[in-house]
Parts: C-alpha cells; structure tokens; sequence
C-alpha cells in the first residue's frame, strides 16, 4: 500500500514539474515549421536548456493571426510581415518584431523524367499563373503541365508570387498542397509535374531542380539563384526571458547554425 | 372528515427524487437543443453579416478602378489561350520534323552541363592554369605555367574521356529522339570540347543551323501571335499597379483612425521622453479622413480607355496576321489539329475581344452595386481566389461543383454496394454468412476518415494511375490520367466510408417488411429472387431512400479524406472531357473551410465568407436530414 501510493506521488509531482517548465509556443510556417525549427529545439534542450516546446506549423499567415490573438509566443515566418498585417498590430497598441531566423531558397522542381532542365522566370510565371499550358511551349515534350502549390496559408506561397509571378496571381488550374513534403511527393510521383519547394526539400528522389536563367539552386549561388528569400522570426514586443534566451541562441550560435545548415537552409553568417 | 392528502417521500424545496430525476433528464435534452441553437444562431449571424462586407467590398472594387483593370486581365486570360496552342503546335511540329536536330542540340546541352557540373573544380583550375599562362612574362615563368597548363589540360582530357564513357544515352536523350549512329556521333564531336570556350561543336551549330532555318515561316508566324498580346500585357500590368496603390491606401485609410489613436495612447504612457516624443510624431504622421477621395485617385485611369482601345486593335491585327501567316502542311496529325482549333479559335477571340471593349467603355466608377448582385456573385461566382495581391474572389460555384461531383460518384459506387449487400444478408444469405458479414461492413465505419485519405494517397492513387495507363483501357474517358489526387479517388473513398452507413439503414428497411408479405408471396408460387425484388424491395423503397439521402448527407460533409485525396484545385472542373471530368481534381466545401481557416483573423470578409460556405453545407444536410424524414413517413406502409 505504502509503494504504491509513495509511486503515484512520485509520478504527480513528476508530471506536475513538467508541467511547471516554461513552454514556448511556436506558430507559422510549414518552410520553418516541418523540419528545422523542431531539430533547433531538440538541440537547445539536448544543450540543457529545460524549456517545453509547442510548435504548430500551418503556414505562415497563421503566425500574425496567432500573434495578434495572443495564442503564440513566436511567429515562423517565411515571408515578410504585409503592411495591413502589421497594422493590425499598430491598431492594438503592439509592436511587430522582425528576427532574421536564416536564408533559404526556393527550388522549382520537377520529375526527373521531364526533358526540361532549364527555365526563364517568365517561363515560370508563365507556368504558374496558367499562361502556358503544355510542356511543349517551353521546350519539352508535349503533356499538359500540371502545377502543384502551396496553399493560402502558406508563406512560401507569397514569397513565390512577389518573386517569380511578379506578384500576379496563381492559374485556377494549380493544385494547393498543404505542405513541402507533398508537393515534393506529387512531382515526383507525376512525370508532367511541377512545383516549388524549399531548398532542403529538394534532394527527394525523383525530383530534379530546374536551372533558373542558368543558375542552379545550391548554396554557393545564393547571392545569383533569383529566388532566395529570408526567413523571419516575429514576435509581439521585443523577446524577452525565455523567449529571448532561445532567439538569441538560434540566431547567433556555432551549434544552431550547425543545424540549420544540417537541415538544407543557409545559417546568417557572422 | 376530510382526508388531507400528503405526498408520498423526502421533499426538497418541492421537489421529490422522482420529479428531480425527470427534471435531470430533461434538463440534458433541453441543453442539447440549447446548444444546437446557439450554433445555429452563430453561424447564422456571421454568414448573414457576410453579405454587406461582400457587398461593400465589390464597392470598393469598383470604386477604386480594379474591376476597369479586370477586363484587361479577362482579355488577356482569353488571348493567352490561343498563344498557348500556337507555341504547342510549334515545338511539337519542332520536335517532329526536325527531331534529330533538336535532339542534338538538345542532348549536347544537357551533357555539357553535366559535364561541368561533375568536373567544376578542375574546368576552375584549367581556367586558373590559362590565365596563369597568359600573365606570365618572364621566360622561365611561362614554361613553368605552360607545364603546368599541360598537366591539367591532360587530366581534363582524360576526365572527358571518362564522363564521355559513362554517359547514357536514355538519361542525356530524355525524349529519345537520336538513334544510336547519332548519339555515337555526338559523342565523338565532344571530345573537342572545351569547357571554358564552351561553344558547340560543329555538328551540333550545324543541327541548329537546320532545324531554325526549316521552322522560319511558323516561327514567324507564331512570335507574331505571340506578340500581339504585348501592348495589352503592358496596360494590364499597369493598371493593377494604379489600382491596387488605390486599393491599399484606401484600406489603409480604414485603420487610420485606431492606429493614430493607438500611437497617442502609447506617448501617453511612454517611459523615456525620446519614446513619446517618437510616438507623438508617428500618430501625427497618420492624417484620418472622413472619407476616401476615390473621385480624385480615379482621374489616373483618365485616358486608359484609349491606350485599352488601341492595345485591343493592335491586338486584333496581329492576330489576324500571325493565323493568316501559319503554315498548312504539317508532319503529324496533333499538330494539324492544335492548328485547326487555333484558327477556329481565333475569331471567336476577336469577337469576344470587341464585346469587352464594348463593355469597358460603358463601365462607370460610382455605379451603384445593389446586394442582389453581392449574393448571386457569392452564390454563382466562377471564382474563389483569396489571399490575392489584387483582389479577392469569393464564389462557391468551384466549391459546390466540387462537392456534389465527388459526393455523386461517391454515391454512384456505394449504393450498388451497400443496397445487393443489405439484400442478400437480410434475404438471400445462411445464417452463418448473415452473423458475419452484418458486422464486419459496419466495422468499416470504424476506420477513422484520415487513415482513409492517408491510404488514398499512398495506395489508391498510384493504383489508379498505373491502372489508367495501361494501354487497351485508353478508350475509357479520362484515362490515361495525369493527376493521382482526383475527384475520381475521393469518390472511392467516400463511397467505402457511405458504404456502412447506407448498408445498416437498408438493412434496417428490408428487415422491418413483414413476414406475411414475403410468405403470401412464396404462397403464391414466386421464386425467392421473384419475392426479393418485385415485393420485399418495393416496399422497403421508402426506407432505401432514406438511406441513400443520409448517405449522401455524410458524404458532403466529409473533410478530412476529401482535403487529403481531392486534389485541391479551386476551379471548376472541365467538364469537356465529358465523363472524363472524373479525374480532374476539385477542391470542396469542405475542403476548403478546413484549408483556409487557419489563417483567417476574426471578423474580416475571407472569416465571414468561410462561415456562409459552412451555412450552405449546413443547409444542404439540413435539407436532406428533412427530407429524409418526410419520405419514410409518407411512403412508409401500414403492416
């Protein structure tokens, strides 16, 4: 009688210490969100840090409603913040804080069945806004081309449009895929396939990342590679306590810059 | 003497144990209604509001000029069609007449930049070597780079050699176009080659050379066509600049006055002096107006009407020229009948072209916009674009479409199914085969909808897909399909998840026919099938039907397989495929409240609009829940 109630004391007060660790809840993009925020956390907490984390990744647009709602303590953002989106704040008395998390790349990718290697940007805004149809037109052999994007939550899905569409907007006959990880699956599963995802999604098997202009999308080309973009961090306010301790760690330590290079994104060099 | 009457037991407050416990269960059932009704009311109330925002925001596209800048766009949409085919019918009639050549070329592109891929280092270190070589001046330098020069040259050459070996002429010829003499020559032409040059060899210029001069008269044909869209492009662009600039400042313009007031409050109570005299600063910058000089910021469009008539004309001419200026010989059946639609096609443009401009020419800035029209362009719109650079659409029309074409097929499948299933259990089958089939159909229902869309992604479509490619099903409409995420896939789905539900509601039915029905049937000398479906099935109909109409409730309201499986493409599918519409993929009602719900902020339009898309499912299940009642009631038989 004694063990077993000593146990289940001992198993409260455990779990109620987990309970009692600070958590911080994460928000946004699926580009952050799927892969390196998670290997950035482990790596903090495997540092000693004891700290819970949270992280829910949606899309970008979900981190500033999230933030403005008071339900995450740091927004992932793979695109700026929009102007209306940080009036939202302004009007609430809050100030938006931008963080720059890293940099990556957007790699336009297509199956490794397709003849075609190489692409103008006006050939993938053609592509993507549903002006050219058919492989054909851009040099390959003939098959309607069928385009998968991200959805509107996400802000790889901006970022794409303000660089490559010269911010028109998506064909109707595009595809919306929640995420990198199956867009990346579809093109590769679809000979007449193609998408964009991030850089560190881009090595699956079967896919193949188009040349832009002549530039490949590999590091060494991210001051030439048209599609580079910067990832953010946001939070309400500057960061503070825990917050502000994880930020700073992420953002300018060897050991996270270890890891986001790990995962396929470009570290900010100091 | 009169008895008093007391009542029997404990009282509280007035309350015996046997009116508590009736109140208790009372009370739940009344707060399941409760809580039903303030659902209902709340979806209600936001969908409702829905239609003034929508109504004043399609104002505001008016107002601001973006719906001038949308019949350029439509135009330009139109036209786009018919420069598509022409560039189609070009590479293709490229590729057939002048394959080897482009084969060549093709395949030397596609080598040389592996080539130099593989061997980046040393095409750095050949260049370094050569540079070396030239800026060498002394005697004793030059032979030293020149030796060294001749080092690296050796090993490139040996480096070519071997990545010339390796090189497989299926993966470099994706297409397949040269023959095996052919791709031999080529590769003995890139021995020659030089990487830091990086010219083509001889015979690849040579291949070029022949295949541009062959194909001169449809290119110039086709870069006519092409470039009479260009003038059009160019007002278009500009116009969703001029207006967008608008539309932005006038929605900043709504913000203005809690913003300034926000920047006021926080000088008030700011800590240092810099701080508040910052803020102060920052809400005098924000000027709030009574209203949006939209009057004045429309004077920018002044003369697009012009440039939008000129661009149009041009447009026309050179249409007419680049159709006119196409060739009429071609080397394969596709290309002469991409050419036919592109001249049947072109015609109907230029009449669809002079209709627009008809069109633009009467539109006016501050035409009144009655809510008849913000309701039947929610209802009937042909599109739902939100998170738009330009504009946002909101029309269900993609959606409901979607919707009901997936729940059909769905339907379609299952009912055969779930109703020979529910007849042969309750009629047909031995005791043994009815204890266990009965419960392993309804087992299914068990299986949770997104294990279901999981294995719909990995298994059903790729089966689909392999199943659609094999040859002698090509005469199928829709095969060989393109796309493994379809309306097709969902369908099958959903008719498995509708399978349990309408199997036990049939069953139901079946069953409660009475025995004396069957028996004075059998009597009567009719065999057991003759029974089955000339008595027991007739009169069970009216339970049948219910079945499927709920069966039908469940499929439309069905998210989690139909966000995973239906492809997700918010437009209406192409129903001239015919039947073949089926392996389009389709986007849903469903579907896309749960895509599109994460990202909303309260209260805004898209919020409101994704609470009446809910409203209308809502209505629909509500609409087939009524009936469903109403047709076992009425048709339902009196033993």
């Amino acid at each position: 009688m004694k063990t077993t109630v000593s146990i289940a004391l001992g198993t409260v007060l455990a779990a109620a210490s987990c309970f009692a660790q600070d958590k911080l809840v994460f928000k946004g993009s699926d580009t952050l969100g799927a892969k390196m925020v998670p290997q950035l956390t482990e790596a903090y907490t495997a540092a000693g840090n004891k700290v819970g984390f949270e992280i829910a990744a949606e899309g970008s647009s979900a981190a500033f409603s999230n933030l403005l709602a008071g339900t995450a303590d740091i927004g992932m953002s793979s695109r700026d913040a929009k102007d209306k989106e940080k009036d939202d704040f302004t009007a609430k008395g809050q100030e938006l804080v931008e963080i720059v998390a890293g940099y990556d790349m957007i790699a336009v990718v297509t199956n490794k069945k397709n003849g075609v290697r190489d692409l103008t940007v006006k050939q993938i805004e053609g592509i993507f806004t549903g002006d050219i149809t058919d492989w054909s037109e851009v040099g390959g052999a003939a098959g309607a081309i069928s385009v998968y994007t991200r959805n509107t939550t996400s802000g790889t899905y901006k970022s794409f449009q303000g660089m490559a569409m010269d911010k028109r907007d998506y064909g109707t006959n595009t595809n919306k895929m929640a995420g990198n990880e199956q867009i990346a699956d579809e093109v590769a599963n679809n000979p007449n396939g193609i998408g964009y995802v991030g850089l560190a999604y881009a090595d699956k098997d079967g896919l193949r990342s188009v040349k832009i202009e002549g530039e490949a999308a590999k590091p060494r080309n991210k001051d030439t590679y048209p599609l580079s973009r910067t990832l953010f961090y946001y939070t309400v306010g500057q960061p503070k306590g825990e917050a502000k301790k994880f930020l700073d760690w992420a953002t300018t330590s060897d050991a996270a810059a270890k890891v986001v290079d790990t995962v396929g994104f470009i570290a900010i060099k100091k | 003497m009169a008895t008093h009457f007391k009542r029997k037991g404990k009282r509280l407050l007035g309350v015996g144990r046997q009116d508590a416990i009736r109140y208790f269960f009372g009370g739940n059932a009344m707060v399941s209604i409760l809580v039903l009704g303030a659902i209902c009311g709340f979806l209600l109330r936001e969908a409702v509001l829905f239609f003034p925002q929508h109504q004043r925001d399609l104002e505001v596209f008016r107002l601001t000029g973006q719906e001038y800048a949308n019949f350029a766009i439509t135009e330009m949409d139109e036209y786009t069609e018919v420069k598509s085919l022409a560039n189609q019918a070009f590479y293709q009639e490229m590729n057939e007449a002048y394959g080897i050549q482009r084969g060549l070329v093709d395949s030397f592109g596609a080598l040389s930049g592996n080539i130099y891929d593989a061997g980046e280092d040393l095409i750095e270190e050949l260049e370094d070597a050569r540079d070396e070589v030239e800026d060498a001046e002394a005697e004793g330098e030059k032979t030293l780079a020149q030796a060294e020069l001749d080092a690296i040259q050796a090993k490139w050459d040996i480096f070519l050699r071997a990545e010339l070996e390796k090189a497989d002429r299926k993966t470099i010829d994706s297409f397949g176009r040269l023959g095996e003499a052919e791709w031999q020559q080529l590769l003995k032409a890139m021995v020659e080659w030089d990487p830091v040059e990086d010219e083509p060899p001889a015979l690849v210029a040579a291949a070029k050379a022949e295949s541009d001069e062959g194909m001169a008269t449809f290119d110039t044909a086709r870069t006519t066509i092409a470039a009479a869209g260009s003038e059009l492009a160019r007002l278009r662009g500009e116009l969703i600049k001029v207006t967008t600039a608008i539309k932005d400042e006038a929605v900043a313009d709504k913000s203005a006055a809690s913003r300034k007031k926000a920047y006021l409050d926080g000088s008030l109570v700011a800590e240092t002096e810099e701080e508040r005299v910052e803020l102060r600063r920052k809400s005098d910058e924000i000027t709030v107006r009574e209203e949006f000089p939209y009057a004045e910021r429309i004077k920018v469009l002044e003369g697009s009407r012009e440039k939008h008539k000129t661009a149009v004309e041009a447009m026309k001419v050179d249409l007419k020229a680049g159709v006119a200026a196409l060739p009429t010989e071609f080397s394969s059946p596709e290309v002469t009948e991409l050419v036919s639609r592109i001249r049947d096609k072109a015609p109907v443009l230029t009449v669809y072209l002079g209709e627009s401009l008809m069109e633009s020419a009467d539109w006016r800035y501050d035409e009144p916009l009655s809510w008849v029209y913000s309701v039947s362009s929610f209802f009937f719109g042909k599109d739902w674009v939100t998170n738009s650079s330009f504009h946002d659409f909101y029309g269900l029309l993609p959606l409901f479409t979607g919707s009901l074409l997936i729940s059909v097929i769905a339907l379609l499948v299952a009912i055969p199914f779930s109703l020979g299933a529910a007849i042969y259990v309750n009629r047909l089958a031995g005791p043994a085969e009815q204890t266990f089939i009965k419960p392993v159909i309804e087992l299914i229902g068990a299986i949770p909808s997104v294990v279901l869309g999981f294995f719909g992604i990995i298994v059903l479509g790729e089966a689909l897909r392999e199943v659609s490619q094999v040859p002698w099903l090509s005469w199928v409409p829709g095969f060989p399909m393109q796309e493994r995420l379809n309306i097709l896939n969902a369908g099958l789905l959903l008719a498995l998840m509708a399978v349990p539900t309408i199997f036990t509601l049939c069953e139901d039915a079946i069953n409660n026919v009475p025995a004396s029905f069957s028996e004075a049937s059998l009597a009567l000398g009719g065999s057991k099938f003759q029974t089955v479906m000339k008595v027991v099935v007739p009169t069970a109909i009216s339970g049948i039907l219910a079945a499927i109409l709920l069966g039908f409730g469940r499929v439309i309201g069905e998210t989690m397989v139909v966000l995973l499986v239906a492809g997700n493409q918010i437009a209406i599918p192409d129903f001239s495929l015919g039947a073949g519409v089926i392996t389009q993929p389709a986007h849903t009602m469903t579907g896309i409240i749960a895509q599109e719900m994460g990202e909303v902020t309260k209260d805004t339009i898209h919020y409101r609009a994704l609470f009446s898309v809910g409203l209308v499912l809502f209505t629909i299940s509500l609409l087939i829940n009524i009936s469903a009642r109403r047709i076992i009631r009425r048709f339902g038989f009196s033993a």
